[in-house]
């Protein structure tokens, strides 16, 4: 956990308010985020949803792309974000889940936040200490993220084991003729997929995993939204962004 | 045809056993009627000798061909990364003397040899040559690992091969074989083998089960030998003329700390009669003394071997094992293959104990022999490659002892009496004192050592030649220093990046490798 976040402690946080809003301040260098199976299906239809490595352990995780770098959010123009669906893990900010003395996750507040003061917003508490509806709203969706969150370790400890997850490069043509390859993203083969015994087919689709699969497969069309973002920042453009699965 | 083989017998359960049965029911169990049945013999009574506990790299498409997960090669039998062999004391025996020999060809190795050009441009400051050309000393001398958590299983950002426990990878791969490859897995001892009218073994005859009857046998008895020496009698080629030691007193010491770091090389340490290995596992260092008794005797040997490791071994038991250097004059005899000891044994310098298993494995499961026709051509095949082989690795072994400087002790002047360097290996350092070692000088396909391996002992013992003065080394000169210089590149890439290589072993554990 960053130094800034905080259980949430009446004592310490009984005066806070938070402001309605996207954090912007916050969400503007991420260049991926995590999101849980449920999200996949509404994610989709904005974001690339691929899988990546964590560097700590090794194993995967299903993410949205925000942009091609690791610290640039492409969605983020001034104040707005464009796109139709707002990932849950920027939706909570400044709410996180964190294990200050390494045990359960708790609720916490990153108290760096801009969205933080004493003046205007939502109240986490009332005048008599008690918590705030909009704090339990936030809990709760803190708690329905991380179920989703460990379905989401299901559906990709399930792809693995049925061998159908490729490493994937994203290739950039830019018009100066400069070509960058991006590694580390993983995606479904369809081909792969689609030879999976009957049997295990049907147990994809029982399990709903044969749905979220497709939508991660049809979601690398969204690349072509991160080129069109990229260019209209102005940067050097991207003439072609392609994606091709390693066999 | 009735002489269809359909049924393997393998007689023994060590390593090679283990191997060969997992390597053929993987390869060749299919059910129907092509399928071919495994069967392994092992003795309730002879226990398995457990001392070849480095692999080579081969290891890695051996284990991924057996369908087992690297993941569970780290949980099952401590096993730890190995990046190559360090050799201490084999050059002058003074306090800096050091070489590698790591498991990374050199910079450029398809398509320049940088030999002269190291001689060349190394200057009285520059790096030694396996630095030079390569990264993975220095991954060593930092004791970091050759992969991350993230890379995905047997695969590496340096080359890699493992140290294990030999108990533990036997007992993994005997489960392995039982439970999931349908190998039949019968304890009993072999009283007699049946050999028919033609001189093809038809079984073998244990104390309980009776007749263990199939249509090819792979010995695997280790030094018994019952199938190749005993029953068809096939004599053993020694080597001591050549490779002086003949025993060996081996001690398991533990670590002072559990965050001991462990070193990713072999580490053998040249004594006055022979060399001592060092090989960190996880939980343990094994560590054996290989000597030569006509040069010192057994209370000498084990002295130096305490000495070396101080008072970490002071009430530990060690272990004698006598070492019969050389190789039967022929491994496959009608229907009988030998594999592992049965089939020769050399001291553990370069770990080409397992690795010959493999190679004799793969021969094998690539030519599985279909009927009793092709045994003989099957038979004179593998008999000159392994005739080879042996020939080739003890030129290598002796290679590191040859180029000694040392005069302190007779045990290293014998070693350059000239009587004891076999012809081609001399002839070829006079060769190598003008040419660099490359390509054709090892034509035989596959050759266990080549010339990467001949580069790295040459230099690191500091090998004199002309090479230097080459003509072609001005014409190639931009490109050694493209090759230098990325050498150096990703050097300092692999150090910033790579994680120590305990730290790496203890993530395995608790988070394993991905697939991909």
């Amino acid at each position: 956990m960053t130094a800034s976040i905080a259980v949430i402690d009446r004592a310490r946080h009984g005066g806070l308010r938070v402001n309605s809003g996207t954090d912007i301040a916050a969400a503007a260098t991420l260049g991926h985020v995590p999101i849980g199976l449920g999200e996949v299906a509404l994610a989709g239809c904005d974001y690339p949803i691929v899988l990546i490595k964590d560097s700590a352990t090794g194993g995967f995780r299903l993410v949205a792309l925000l942009g091609f770098d690791a610290g640039c959010n492409l969605f983020i123009l001034g104040e707005n974000w464009l796109a139709t669906y707002l990932p849950l893990n920027i939706l909570r900010l400044p709410f996180c889940l964190g294990a200050p003395d390494g045990g359960d996750m708790v609720a916490c507040i990153d108290e760096s936040s801009a969205l933080l003061n004493r003046a205007s917003g939502t109240p986490l508490f009332d005048a008599d200490g008690a918590e705030t509806g909009f704090l339990g709203q936030r809990r709760a969706l803190l708690a329905r993220m991380r179920a989703d969150a460990e379905a989401a370790a299901v559906f990709v400890h399930t792809i693995v084991a049925a061998q159908i997850v490729r490493p994937m490069t994203l290739s950039l043509s830019f018009e100066d003729r400069r070509q960058q390859d991006i590694e580390g993203a993983y995606t479904i083969d369809p081909i792969a997929l689609g030879l999976l015994p009957d049997d295990s087919l049907l147990a994809l689709h029982r399990s709903g995993h044969l749905a979220a699969a497709y939508a991660l497969i049809n979601s690398l069309g969204q690349v072509n939204r991160l080129e069109q973002l990229h260019n209209a920042r102005g940067n050097s453009r991207v003439v072609e962004t392609a994606t091709h699965i390693h066999l | 045809m009735s002489d269809r083989v359909r049924h393997v017998v393998i007689v023994g359960g060590g390593s090679a056993g283990w191997v060969a049965a997992a390597r053929i029911a993987a390869a060749h169990r299919n059910t129907g009627d092509d399928g071919v049945q495994v069967t392994l013999v092992e003795s309730a009574t002879i226990g398995t000798i457990g001392v070849g506990e480095g692999t080579w790299p081969t290891m890695r498409n051996t284990l991924r061909k057996i369908g087992i997960p690297e993941t569970e090669l780290f949980r099952s039998c401590d096993a730890a990364f190995k990046q190559g062999a360090r050799f201490v004391g084999w050059v002058d025996g003074s306090a800096a003397d050091s070489y590698y020999h790591p498991l990374n060809p050199p910079q450029g190795a398809t398509q320049i040899n940088l030999s002269a050009h190291w001689l060349r441009t190394r200057g009285n400051a520059g790096p030694d040559f396996a630095h030079a050309v390569d990264f993975q000393s220095a991954l060593c001398d930092a004791g970091l690992a050759p992969k991350s958590i993230s890379t995905p299983e047997y695969a590496g950002l340096a080359n890699y091969a493992y140290h294990l426990d030999a108990v533990k990878f036997a007992a993994m791969l005997k489960a392995h074989c039982v439970d999931r490859l349908g190998v039949r897995h019968i304890v009993d001892d072999v009283m007699a083998v049946e050999v028919d009218d033609s001189g093809f073994v038809t079984g073998v005859n244990t104390r309980d089960t009776g007749v263990v009857a199939g249509d090819f046998f792979v010995d695997c008895s280790g030094f018994a030998s019952l199938l190749i020496g005993k029953t068809y009698g096939v004599p053993f080629a020694e080597c001591s003329d050549v490779l002086f030691v003949d025993h060996a007193v081996a001690l398991q010491v533990p670590y002072q700390h559990e965050t001991d770091p462990v070193a990713s090389q072999t580490i053998s340490t040249a004594q006055d009669a022979g060399w001592i290995w060092d090989i960190g596992l996880p939980t343990r260092r094994g560590t054996g003394h290989v000597y030569s008794t006509r040069h010192t005797s057994h209370d000498a040997a084990e002295a130096a071997l305490r000495d070396y490791l101080g008072p970490v071994a002071k009430d530990l038991v060690a272990r004698r094992i006598p070492i019969r250097s050389g190789h039967r004059q022929r491994f496959w005899v009608n229907n009988c293959v030998a594999v592992g000891l049965s089939n020769g044994f050399l001291e553990p310098l370069e770990a080409s104990a397992l690795m010959l298993i493999e190679t004799a494995v793969d021969f094998i499961v690539d030519r599985l022999p279909r009927n009793r026709s092709v045994m003989a051509p099957l038979a004179l095949q593998f008999n000159t490659a392994f005739d080879h082989h042996w020939g080739r690795i003890i030129d290598f072994l002796k290679l590191h002892y040859v180029l000694t400087k040392r005069n302190d002790t007779a045990f290293w002047r014998d070693n350059r009496d000239p009587a004891s360097i076999p012809d081609r290996l001399r002839e070829q350092l006079a060769l190598w004192r003008h040419h660099p070692p490359g390509p054709q000088d090892f034509a035989h396909q596959p050759e266990v050592f080549s010339w990467p391996s001949y580069q790295y002992v040459l230099h690191g013992m500091g090998f004199e030649s002309e090479l230097a003065g080459g003509s072609q080394v001005a014409a190639e000169a931009a490109l050694a220093q493209r090759c230098f210089a990325a050498t150096q590149r990703q050097q300092e890439r692999a150090l910033a990046e790579l994680p120590a290589h305990r730290s790496l072993l203890d993530a395995v554990r608790v988070h394993g490798f991905q697939p991909i």
